[in-house]
């Protein structure tokens, strides 16, 4: 029996795929049938629904004392150019501008600021929650969480209670690249580890809060690197089990310290997102976060275990300083146009998974559809 | 080789005699196989068009620079504007290498598709790219900025390689064609 059938079979029995079974179906050549047996998966946790949500990026400051070799985006100190910390009102000021059309959720990432008060950072989130009572702030990695117990000199539980007086709701999941140490002293030797930012979710997951993880895959890393990533998270969410949703992040690498490396391509983009289905058995959706991947991939992603495909975002600028050609936000319309152009029934949803709105499927599946039109298809030029 | 997995597949789908026909030299058609295809799950669908190219075509992939060659025999070539979503793309494409002449090249321009879904593509029964890469001492028609967005060679081999296939680059600058294998 082939190694990806002994998986199969495992999955079928419902028993947990192990380290080596990880490295095999990142390592199996039949890559497309490693994202059928994700698809089955995600098929039997979602039926045919695809989520979306309409939410905002917001990088408030690029300043970071961080010198990751992967970033493109931070600038280390006021003043550098390029180097931007906004002013509160100014913040403010880009929620108020959206409220025609008001997002579900803020996501703020930030560089790691030495020289900025933690009330900054209070009165940033209520300031938020003036403008709209009920939109859901997801704001501050475990990275950032860390920084400011360190610079703040407070507990993970301190900071994180505080915020939440604030107005924090979530944790998005940035921040985690790759936990094995192998690589993390390489890439992100100045931040928090792997412990730290596994122990800062423990934390927030403790005090009630829901959050997300993420993989930064595609740099020096190896199969075996990932899986272990993966596994680290399992074994976090049996733990403390407020993990939402996992999200693979697609190196770029456009104006950082890894700029001669290639980054990954669409086949391991998808393999990635299938393989994190098949482990992650205990996280309820995978994120095909659309800014890495590009819309195209993302939708097809939805194919290879993925339910999610983000959000509406606005405006990000982390992945377009790193050589990112996806555009910087989609409307509502783009989202359930390419959901429903995959075969899916689009979901809005809010940061908690709680359903907004159930669209529609598309009236003609979407097989039936292309072959129906297909003499009028123009886009297919036979040239003999 | 195909997986049992994926000859179940094949067979819950209903493929797998499409598939045994091709073998034998046939070419699906009809209404019955247009309806067989419309309804087929999209990755059984790749995978049955991923056979079909590695028996009629091998893992070669030719990659003509700057621009697909002339019109001749078994050369089908998916033109500049695809459909919005890559999984229209994808099943159109599959549908095309199962449903096309015997051998056919089909060919995908990257510059359009992008080199992400025009990597997967060749698991979808694509068997050729054509797209403008970046040449040493540039392309004095282009701006500098444009320039640097055109990938290099050694990058567009990279993409054919890690999907598991042999780029061959075949320059259609002019007649006739020089080919030449790239060092990977």
């Amino acid at each position: 029996m082939s190694n990806l059938e002994s998986i199969a079979s495992k999955i079928a029995r419902g028993e947990r795929l192990s380290f080596d079974d990880g490295v095999a179906l990142f390592r199996e050549p039949d890559w497309i049938a490693v994202g059928g047996l994700a698809h089955a998966e995600r098929t039997k946790r979602h039926q045919d629904h695809a989520y979306f949500n309409r939410n905002m990026r917001l990088e408030v400051t690029n300043v970071c004392v961080a010198s990751c070799l992967f970033c493109s985006f931070a600038k280390l100190k006021e003043g550098d150019p390029g180097a931007h910390t906004m002013q509160l009102e100014e913040a403010w000021r880009e929620l108020e501008l959206r409220m025609d059309d008001p997002p579900s959720e803020i996501h703020i990432v930030n560089g790691l600021h030495p020289d900025l008060p933690f009330s900054y950072y209070e009165d940033l989130l209520r300031g938020f929650k003036r403008v709209k009572a009920d939109i859901v702030l997801k704001c501050f990695t475990a990275v950032e969480i860390h920084f400011f117990a360190e610079l703040y000199r407070m507990s993970y539980e301190e900071v994180l209670t505080k915020l939440r007086g604030a107005g924090l709701d979530s944790l998005p999941g940035g921040g985690a690249e790759i936990f094995h140490p192998d690589v993390r002293t390489r890439i992100a030797h100045d931040k928090a580890t792997a412990e730290q930012y596994l122990e800062v979710h423990d934390v927030a997951h403790r005090l009630g809060m829901k959050t997300n993880s993420t993989m930064l895959y595609g740099h020096i890393e190896t199969f075996e690197h990932r899986v272990d990533h993966l596994l680290r998270l399992r074994e976090q969410q049996d733990k403390s089990g407020g993990f939402q949703a996992f999200i693979p992040l697609a190196f770029h690498p456009d104006g950082n310290g890894m700029r001669n490396l290639p980054g990954p391509t669409g086949v391991d983009d998808l393999r990635t997102i299938a393989v994190s289905r098949l482990l992650l058995d205990n996280v309820d959706h995978i994120k095909a976060y659309w800014v890495s991947s590009t819309p195209k991939v993302a939708q097809i992603a939805l194919r290879f275990g993925a339910d999610d495909v983000d959000g509406t975002i606005v405006h990000e600028t982390i992945y377009h300083a790193a050589g990112s050609q996806s555009p910087q936000g989609l409307t509502r319309e783009m989202l359930i146009r390419l959901i429903r152009e995959a075969g899916f029934m689009p979901v809005e949803r809010d940061t908690y998974y709680r359903v907004i709105e159930e669209l529609p499927r598309a009236a003609v599946p979407e097989g039936a559809l292309k072959v129906r039109d297909r003499k009028a298809n123009k886009h297919l030029e036979v040239i003999s | 080789m195909t997986s049992k997995l994926v000859e179940r597949l094949f067979e819950h789908e209903g493929l797998a005699p499409l598939l045994a026909l091709r073998k034998e030299g046939g070419v699906p058609a009809g209404a019955e196989a247009a309806d067989l295809l419309s309804r087929a799950a999209l990755l059984a669908l790749g995978a049955a068009a991923d056979v079909a190219r590695r028996q009629e075509c091998g893992d070669e992939v030719r990659i003509y620079v700057p621009a697909p060659p002339p019109p001749g025999p078994g050369l089908l070539v998916l033109g500049a504007s695809p459909p919005a979503g890559g999984t229209a793309f994808l099943r159109e494409l599959a549908t095309l290498r199962l449903t096309g002449p015997i051998g056919a090249r089909i060919v995908v321009d990257f510059g359009a598709v992008g080199l992400e879904i025009a990597q997967v593509a060749l698991s979808f029964g694509a068997t050729d790219w054509a797209g403008p890469i970046a040449r040493r001492g540039g392309l004095p028609l282009i701006d500098a900025d444009d320039q640097r967005k055109l990938v290099k060679r050694r990058e567009i081999a990279g993409f054919v390689e890690r999907a598991g296939f042999r780029p061959l680059f075949v320059s259609t600058d002019a007649p006739p064609p020089v080919r030449s294998h790239v060092e990977s």
